[in-house]
């Protein structure tokens, strides 16, 4: 048999966007957004490792920041193995409408594309948002990429809305409760996890009776890739320490 | 005119690591007069679906046995069948599929002696069983004057010849990783068929190919799968269609490994000239697909 070499156009493994959305708020000031940053900075050699284990998808990854606006901490996904994470200061209001905003923009195609896997957004917010927020997560929620992401949310303190959380979520159990240092830095690194799930997903029938748990037909099923069995029990984790 | 039938499956990348078995199927029966059935059905890998290989093995023999039977009804009346698949792809012969292949997954499941769970109202919960065996389904009837297509669930299946590439049927497309399933109650209404009238010998040579998802989902954008599949074609009238037969399982393997990591299925009908010399002569025939292997 003669060994021809392979036709065809370019290969490539899947795109997994990674974004991780933080509220950089006043309230946030100090210990909060030092531990997200020191607990958000640790997780990525570990995100690195997994994705390394799965060389059939290809993990980007960046960060949102919103407080009085928001913005792009890098431009431009940037490959896991070259994310470096930019310590993020606290100040100024929860502008969260226009960080949806945002998120909406790179989540429709293009710039997505349609062969990507299921997006991984995960918000961290410990307050209320101070603009009107509805209009652009509706928006987000409707995107077909929006309505397949994977959402998570990490409720940092009391002073959280978690109902608004709820609403990016779509599912209750994904909003990540951390009223402490300790719970805050577990729940990062469980919601970054997300993406060696989302790696190396099995085929599924759409639909299926066990995905089907969305109420809100903007909700998506998406995040039952995750195994919700192993989140942290918040309430085990520096139960004495408060924010 | 001859013509050449051959295609192959590949464990993906992805479940050589986690030591998935490949849960694709596929099947080609070429008739006495020549006309062509080709099946491709890709099991779905997730957990609740840990049957799917053999519900995939089902799916591609249903098909050609539902197809096969009706062509020989029509007895060489391609004109009559061509009309009654036109009006009755969609509902009569997709619902056909749907019942047959579920009929043979509860015989299947039954021989086996597996588990049936229970409806709160006592009855047997034949859903959960199906799930257990999820697949999508390809397939393409090629007669001398015009093709048939079925599709439920992702796969594309392609046209290529001299003047390009056609697509025989446009899928809907679901983003991520969900797809359309045979395992769904009334999963006939999300099957979508094709009835085109194409003559091959018009444009020799030419080719079709049904490819699972696997395939079009490792290149970087559509326009390099189609350029793909151009170039399958390419390779068969330089190099033979065996000599692309025998190469096929390192290309797909390679494809996953560097691509999406899923399973890859990949069947080919293939038309040439007579007047174009064979590199390296092969009979097509029916591939058999024990369904309770």
């Amino acid at each position: 048999m003669a060994n021809l070499k392979r036709p065809g156009g370019e290969l490539a493994s899947r795109p997994l966007h990674f974004i991780w959305v933080v509220d950089c708020s006043g309230s946030m000031y100090g210990e909060k957004i030092g531990t997200v940053n020191h607990a958000i900075q640790s997780t990525i050699p570990e995100m690195a490792d997994a994705a390394k284990d799965n060389p059939n998808a290809q993990l980007l990854v960046r960060t949102l920041k919103f407080s009085t606006g928001a913005s792009w901490v890098t431009t431009a996904p940037v490959p896991i193995e070259d994310f470096a994470w930019d310590d993020l200061d606290a100040g100024g209001v929860t502008d969260l409408g226009k960080a949806f905003e945002m998120l909406a923009a790179q989540l429709t195609i293009p710039p997505m594309t349609d062969r990507a896997l299921p997006p991984v957004l995960v918000l961290l917010s410990d307050g209320q948002p101070t603009d009107d927020y509805k209009k652009s997560l509706d928006k987000l929620l409707h995107l077909p990429w929006g309505k397949k992401a994977v959402r998570i949310a990490i409720s940092i303190g009391q002073d959280a809305d978690d109902d608004v959380l709820e609403q990016f979520t779509g599912n209750r159990e994904l909003v990540l409760q951390a009223n402490n240092p300790q719970a805050l830095v577990k729940m990062i690194k469980w919601a970054s996890t997300a993406a060696s799930m989302v790696s190396a997903p099995a085929s599924r029938p759409k639909d299926a009776e066990e995905f089907a748990v969305p109420k809100d037909p903007s909700a998506s099923n998406a995040p039952l890739v995750l195994d919700m069995n192993n989140i942290p029990d918040p309430t085990s984790i520096g139960a004495g320490d408060v924010w | 005119m001859r013509q050449n039938v051959f295609g192959r499956s590949v464990q993906g990348a992805s479940h050589i690591r986690s030591g998935t078995e490949c849960q694709d199927s596929y099947k080609k029966k070429v008739c006495d007069d020549g006309t062509i059935i080709l099946s491709v059905a890709d099991g779905h890998g997730s957990k609740s679906c840990p049957f799917s290989k053999q519900g995939s093995k089902i799916a591609v023999n249903v098909f050609c046995s539902v197809i096969e039977n009706l062509y020989e009804g029509y007895a060489g009346n391609l004109e009559q069948l061509l009309t009654y698949l036109n009006r009755e792809g969609d509902t009569r012969i997709s619902k056909a599929i749907d019942a047959e292949w579920k009929k043979r997954i509860m015989e299947c499941h039954k021989k086996h002696k597996r588990e049936i769970s229970s409806l709160e109202n006592g009855e047997e919960d034949l859903m959960s069983v199906y799930k257990q065996y999820g697949t999508t389904l390809l397939g393409l009837l090629i007669t001398k004057t015009f093709v048939f297509a079925f599709q439920l669930g992702d796969g594309d299946i392609c046209y290529a010849h001299e003047d390009g590439l056609e697509m025989v049927i446009e899928p809907e497309k679901i983003l991520g990783i969900e797809t359309h399933s045979l395992s769904r109650e009334n999963a006939w209404e999300k099957a979508i068929t094709g009835v085109r009238r194409i003559n091959v010998e018009d444009s020799l040579p030419a080719m079709f190919s049904l490819s699972s998802d696997g395939f079009a989902n490792s290149y970087k954008s559509e326009d390099e799968f189609h350029t793909t599949i151009i170039d399958y074609l390419k390779m068969i009238n330089e190099h033979g269609a065996k000599a692309v037969e025998d190469n096929l399982p390192s290309w797909l393997s390679e494809t996953s490994s560097m691509g999406c990591g899923d399973d890859i299925t990949m069947l080919i009908a293939y038309f040439a000239s007579d007047a174009i010399p064979e590199t390296s002569p092969e009979t097509a025939e029916e591939s058999e697909v024990p369904e309770n292997g």
